[in-house]
């Protein structure tokens, strides 16, 4: 038992490094999303050309922030909730809660993100699918986010879902120690 | 069993209410309710499975959305200014220009919230912001209490009504779906298509006014009661030298006339002056050595987050709204307007006095996304103007942060106001700016034109 609570925790662990790795190498995307969005004003008004392009690529840059921050914020615990009741809640409640929602809710709904989206996926990449309105290349890359943004969502549930079965178990006092306290964490902006 | 499926819809609006209190995300909540009453409908008889496949389609349409294109622009600029002192200079350097004039620190804070506002993606968060930097400022100076919390309360709710801020920006996009619902509703072309610069502009009559209200006020207090607002002690007082002055307290104002303008003349689009500010911000920041690797990564990151957490409640409300349309739940919402005696004059009010309650417990995104794609339609198809409801909501919903005893903006100064302000100061700090809220509110629906004029004489 301690043995298998171990590896979950350490498979807890691992679902966090991950996405902790790729959100913070795609988070300075950030900055080009920035650059490609002001230099299409120059690009248009003073060259006359490639502004569309920048506009697109920005989009794609864009999509990719948020669709990768969804499962980064999810790690950090970042999403709003309704915290009223949440906050009073003792450490084994809220790890209830947080497996029954991962279960029930982010798994589910994540899987059936993959599975609809799988196949038109693999067509828009099979002819490298372009912008419908304005031929830029790259639209394969919004289809591709998506599944890569289901399966980043999935890997960080399945994270909660072993780190709160851990905690169901065998209870520690810390349950997600690097997590922040809810007020500030939902908060900036 | 037949009685309840037509109102499936809304029993699964009800249900959100019930789930959301554990304390599960807002938009995973969302999603949930949703898949669990595509599940309960499918088996009634009264959805259709099949229509989830639209899903990986309406999130495409999310990251292709190029309006939504503001929000990580604007995310960024607001943790920029959070993170480094800009937001605190700035305060210090326009409230030093009023010299020995009393008032110069709540004019200020209310100025400092119309140029937070873009930023502001959630109304909780720019409260704290505010409160953290205005609210001492103000108890150091001597003001009266209930007069600090007040203006710091309402300067933080500005972001709501603002344009072109995250949540008008999202407001707007939703508007626009919501008036094409409603034309395929009626079968016909009521209103045409809604231009989102429409939008913007017929709020800027409206939010002029209430800017201007706010800003009376403050200056009528420390006009008539000095005592509660007095100025800083002179040894106290800094003046910056002028080029830095003109940097600091000038350059922020360019930045929200270039934001304006990009709406109005259309030759600059609203993407590119926040991108503008986004570099500015950050070259100011690292010329002022407030910027290094380490806390740039940190920045990205937190964009990162925040954006994330966003695109979550976007996500979780696309999928909610799809659920809800495939059983019916829009015609429900409309049948039983249309039902309510007196039209439009009571199904109106109605709407919004449900939508003002959810600002005692939500934030300004979680209200719109819920509200706006399941009520706005049939008001829209009834006859409703949608500019006029467009300014109606964002008002709406925030002159309910600012209501006794738990609108989100006094809860959130709650949480971070020292021991010695009472909640009562609060309460009554708030109070006069609520009134200036429900004024306007008031004038808004006495006169359409408030906010349609200025969109029609622009055509």
């Amino acid at each position: 038992m301690p043995s298998l609570l171990r590896s979950l925790r350490r498979f807890a662990g691992a679902a966090d490094a991950v996405v902790d790795a790729i959100g913070r190498t795609f988070a300075w995307l950030v900055l080009f999303v920035i650059a490609a969005l002001f230099g299409q004003w120059p690009l248009r008004e003073l060259v006359g050309g490639g502004h569309i392009l920048a506009n697109d690529f920005g989009q794609i840059a864009h999509a990719t922030v948020f669709a990768i921050g969804v499962a980064y914020a999810l790690r950090w615990d970042g999403h709003v909730r309704l915290d009223v009741v949440y906050h009073r809640m003792s450490l084994r409640a809220k790890a209830w809660v947080d497996l029954a929602g991962t279960v029930a809710v982010i798994v589910p709904w994540a899987l059936m993100i993959l599975w609809f989206s799988w196949a038109t996926t693999v067509r828009s990449v099979a002819v490298f699918e372009k912008f419908s309105d304005t031929w830029s290349p790259g639209y394969w890359l919004f289809k591709v986010l998506l599944l890569a943004f289901a399966a980043l969502l999935l890997l960080q549930a399945a994270g909660h879902v072993a780190r709160d079965i851990a905690q169901l178990v065998d209870p520690q006092p810390e349950h997600r120690p690097d997590a922040r306290p809810p007020p500030a964490a939902s908060a900036p902006g | 069993m037949s009685g309840v499926i037509p109102a499936l819809g809304l029993i699964m609006f009800g249900a959100v209410f019930l789930l959301l209190p554990f304390g599960f995300p807002v938009g995973f909540t969302l999603m949930g309710t949703a898949m669990l009453f595509a599940l309960i409908g499918h088996f009634a008889g009264a959805f259709d499975l099949m229509l989830l496949t639209a899903l990986p389609q309406r999130l495409l349409g999310l990251m292709e959305n190029d309006l939504l294109q503001a929000i990580p622009l604007f995310v960024y600029l607001g943790v920029i200014m959070q993170r480094t002192t800009l937001a605190a200079e700035l305060l210090e350097a326009m409230s030093g220009l009023f010299g020995k004039h009393a008032g110069g620190l709540s004019i200020s804070t209310v100025i400092l919230g119309a140029l937070l506002a873009p930023t502001t993606g959630a109304v909780g968060a720019s409260v704290l912001t505010l409160g953290l930097l205005a609210l001492p400022a103000m108890l150091n100076a001597g003001y009266e209490k209930s007069l600090a919390c007040g203006v710091v309360c309402s300067a933080g709710t500005l972001g709501t009504v603002l344009p072109p801020s995250i949540i008008l920006i999202v407001l707007a996009d939703l508007m626009r779906g919501a008036n094409a619902e409603a034309q395929i509703m009626r079968g016909e072309d009521v209103h045409g298509a809604l231009i989102i610069k429409d939008i913007y502009v017929g709020m800027l009559a409206p939010v002029g006014i209430l800017l201007a209200c706010y800003l009376i006020y403050a200056i009528a207090i420390a006009m008539l009661r000095p005592a509660t607002c007095p100025p800083l002690p002179p040894e106290r007082r800094k003046r910056l030298p002028w080029p830095r002055l003109i940097v600091v307290v000038f350059g922020p104002l360019a930045f929200i006339a270039l934001l304006l303008g990009s709406i109005v003349t259309g030759r600059v689009y609203t993407v590119e002056a926040a991108a503008l500010g986004a570099i500015v911000a950050t070259v100011y920041a690292w010329v002022r050595g407030e910027l290094n690797w380490l806390r740039w990564a940190e920045t990205v990151r937190m964009v990162m987050r925040l954006t994330g957490m966003m695109f979550l409640l976007l996500m979780g409300a696309s999928t909610f709204t799809l659920v809800f349309r495939g059983l019916n739940g829009v015609a429900s919402v409309h049948a039983l307007l249309a039902m309510v005696p007196g039209g439009l004059t009571i199904a109106v009010p109605a709407v919004f006095a449900v939508t003002f309650c959810f600002g005692f417990f939500l934030d300004a995104l979680e209200i719109l996304l819920l509200v706006v794609p399941i009520a706005v339609p049939p008001l829209l198809a009834l006859g409703a103007q949608p500019i006029w409801l467009t300014a109606l909501m964002a008002l709406t919903v925030q002159t309910s942060f600012l209501m006794p005893p738990s609108g989100f903006a006094l809860f959130f100064l709650r949480s971070i106001a020292p021991r010695s302000v009472a909640t009562r100061d609060i309460y009554k700090g708030a109070l006069p700016f609520l009134l200036i809220q429900l004024a306007l509110i008031a004038m808004l629906v006495r006169m359409p034109e408030l906010a349609t004029a200025l969109p029609a004489l622009m055509d």
